[in-house]
């Protein structure tokens, strides 16, 4: 999407430092950071102590690393509950987990990897990594398969290569058995298919039925993953749980979709110039 | 670009303000309102939001010509997620606060047999309380256990309930069970007053205070207990001890994104 009209060039600048925070994904040193941004370190730590007044940045007081602040998550958060979409998406994690008894997990890809956002734990506790910011494996795991199915194609592989190259237990939830390229591949085209994954084996007696919300281009924006062991999942019936998920999860699509729409119909309408949005009060 | 050494760089104070502003509001804002609460011109604000849309950390909608926070804000909050450990962050944290309240303080989480102390830190009057790290708590005879069950759902608390009545001798669990009845009575004074305390005390002359630390969606995450003699340890309402405890707990929960 085109954004004309002149900016404040140091927001712009310091958005780079805020980039490779996001992709980086870890503390970072202020040398590291910079060049990383492509800025002096003398400039970008002028940037960072404006950001540290913001707590936008924070800086660990024993390793000196800088690491996003607590008014990251507060914008984050802010996001979450403004957008219909990720709303309706927690909204549906919670009432699966109450209705079904079982674990519901909501996940979004950030730095390319499948991460929790949103929990609502059923009856059973469940060996996984379980809170909000837990990265979940994309090639060992049910849910991340839905992920490698529906999210930026090459982004996923950039993951699962990278994936591939770690060892297996520096990967949360990694298979132990060896990884089978081919056999990724076939479950991964199966649930482009059928439009969810099912599953279980990967993590021993954990069973998972995880299914994506897309917008009306395509994007990936969440994934919804039911969690829990698996004598239970079985004892109420899959097919069941499966519907229960994808009816949620088609729901809030559907919403979506009519949002875009309606986006789109607007964006058509003849543009208003810079002055006129300015007067857009 | 204005710098001087050590004071940063103003523009990006001044996003920054406009951040919060939208960080706040329930409801896109239009350019003169956020002009107006950021104490800037409409074309200053233009210009900033104009940068901010470029790398989506702000959206326009495009029906209304109205602002809100993109999706870029929702990455920035993930990413810290990840690098942050709120575990770690509330372990030190406790630690300070044990030694500036001079109480013992526990810190627990719902484990798979309940309320489980993870660890405590001492204050300088030692008190025998039974407490130490791997503790579990009676769910409704405790004053950390009946927080938890204020906020968990009730299906939880029945099962859990369940397991301390089988522990017969009532060995296992620290407190004395009650029905889930007579808890599920006392559950919407704790929400309210937004921390707990329990009489009879199940130690003896050992009084005790809780509070939930809760996350960005309102779930509990764990609690924050402070014991002592039940001649220093005030529990009632406002007392000085309650005060710094919620104010402690409200910390926490902030920086885990919870908004009260």
């Amino acid at each position: 999407m085109e954004k004309s009209g002149r900016g404040i060039k140091s927001i712009e600048i310091g958005n780079k430092l805020l980039k490779v925070l996001v992709d980086k994904c870890e503390p970072l040193s202020l040398s590291d950071l910079a060049a990383a941004s492509d800025i002096a370190a003398a400039q970008a730590h002028a940037y960072l102590l404006s950001y540290r007044k913001l707590e936008l940045v924070e800086q660990d007081p024993t390793t000196r690393l800088y690491r996003l602040g607590s008014f990251a998550m507060r914008l984050g958060v802010a996001r979450l509950h403004n957008n219909v979409a990720l709303q309706a998406g927690q909204q549906a994690t919670s009432e699966l987990s109450n209705r079904l008894g079982l674990t519901a997990v909501m996940l979004v890809a950030a730095a390319g990897t499948p991460t929790v956002v949103h929990v609502s734990e059923g009856l059973n506790r469940i060996p996984l990594n379980l809170h909000q910011g837990s990265v979940w494996s994309i090639t060992g795991t049910i849910t991340g398969r839905v992920f490698a199915a529906f999210m930026d194609s090459e982004a996923a592989e950039n993951q699962i290569q990278a994936e591939l190259s770690q060892t297996t237990e520096e990967m949360v939830n990694a298979a132990e058995a060896e990884f089978d390229r081919t056999s990724f591949q076939q479950h991964v085209d199966n649930v482009k298919k059928q439009g969810y994954a099912s599953g279980s084996g990967i993590i021993r007696d954990v069973g998972a039925i995880a299914a994506p919300v897309c917008d009306s281009s395509g994007n990936l924006l969440f994934v919804l993953s039911l969690v829990a062991p698996e004598p239970l999942m079985n004892n109420g019936n899959r097919g069941a749980t499966v519907k229960a998920l994808l009816d949620a999860t088609q729901r809030i699509s559907a919403e979506v979709h009519q949002l875009d729409l309606e986006i789109q119909e607007a964006e058509k309408r003849p543009k208003r110039g810079r002055k006129a949005q300015q007067e857009a009060t | 670009m204005k710098v001087t050494e050590g004071r940063g760089v103003q523009s990006i104070e001044v996003g920054g303000k406009l951040l919060q502003i939208l960080s706040q509001t329930e409801q896109p804002m239009k350019l003169s309102e956020l002009a107006r609460e950021a104490d800037l011109s409409v074309p200053q604000t233009y210009a900033y939001l104009t940068s901010f849309r470029k790398n989506d950390m702000v959206e326009q909608d495009p029906r209304t010509g109205h602002y809100y926070l993109g999706p870029f804000a929702l990455m920035l909050g993930i990413s810290r997620m990840r690098s942050f450990d709120p575990l770690r962050m509330v372990t030190e944290e406790v630690i300070r606060f044990a030694s500036q309240i001079r109480f013992t303080v526990a810190l627990s989480v719902w484990g798979t047999h309940g309320p489980t102390v993870l660890m405590t830190h001492e204050g300088p009057d030692p008190v025998y309380m039974k407490t130490r790290a791997g503790t579990v708590y009676s769910t409704s005879g405790t004053a950390t256990g009946r927080v938890f069950a204020a906020y968990l759902p009730d299906a939880t608390i029945k099962k859990a309930l369940e397991m301390e009545s089988l522990d017969g001798d009532n060995s296992r669990y620290v407190g004395q069970a009650c029905s889930f009845k007579e808890l599920k009575a006392a559950l919407p004074l704790i929400r309210y007053k937004g921390y707990g305390s329990i009489y009879p005390l199940p130690i003896a002359g050992i009084n005790a205070i809780a509070a939930p630390i809760l996350d960005h969606a309102g779930q509990i995450q764990m609690v924050i207990t402070i014991a002592g003699s039940d001649k220093k340890l005030d529990t009632s309402d406002n007392s000085p001890q309650v005060n710094k405890l919620l104010t402690f707990t409200r910390y926490i929960s902030a920086q885990l994104g919870y908004e009260s």
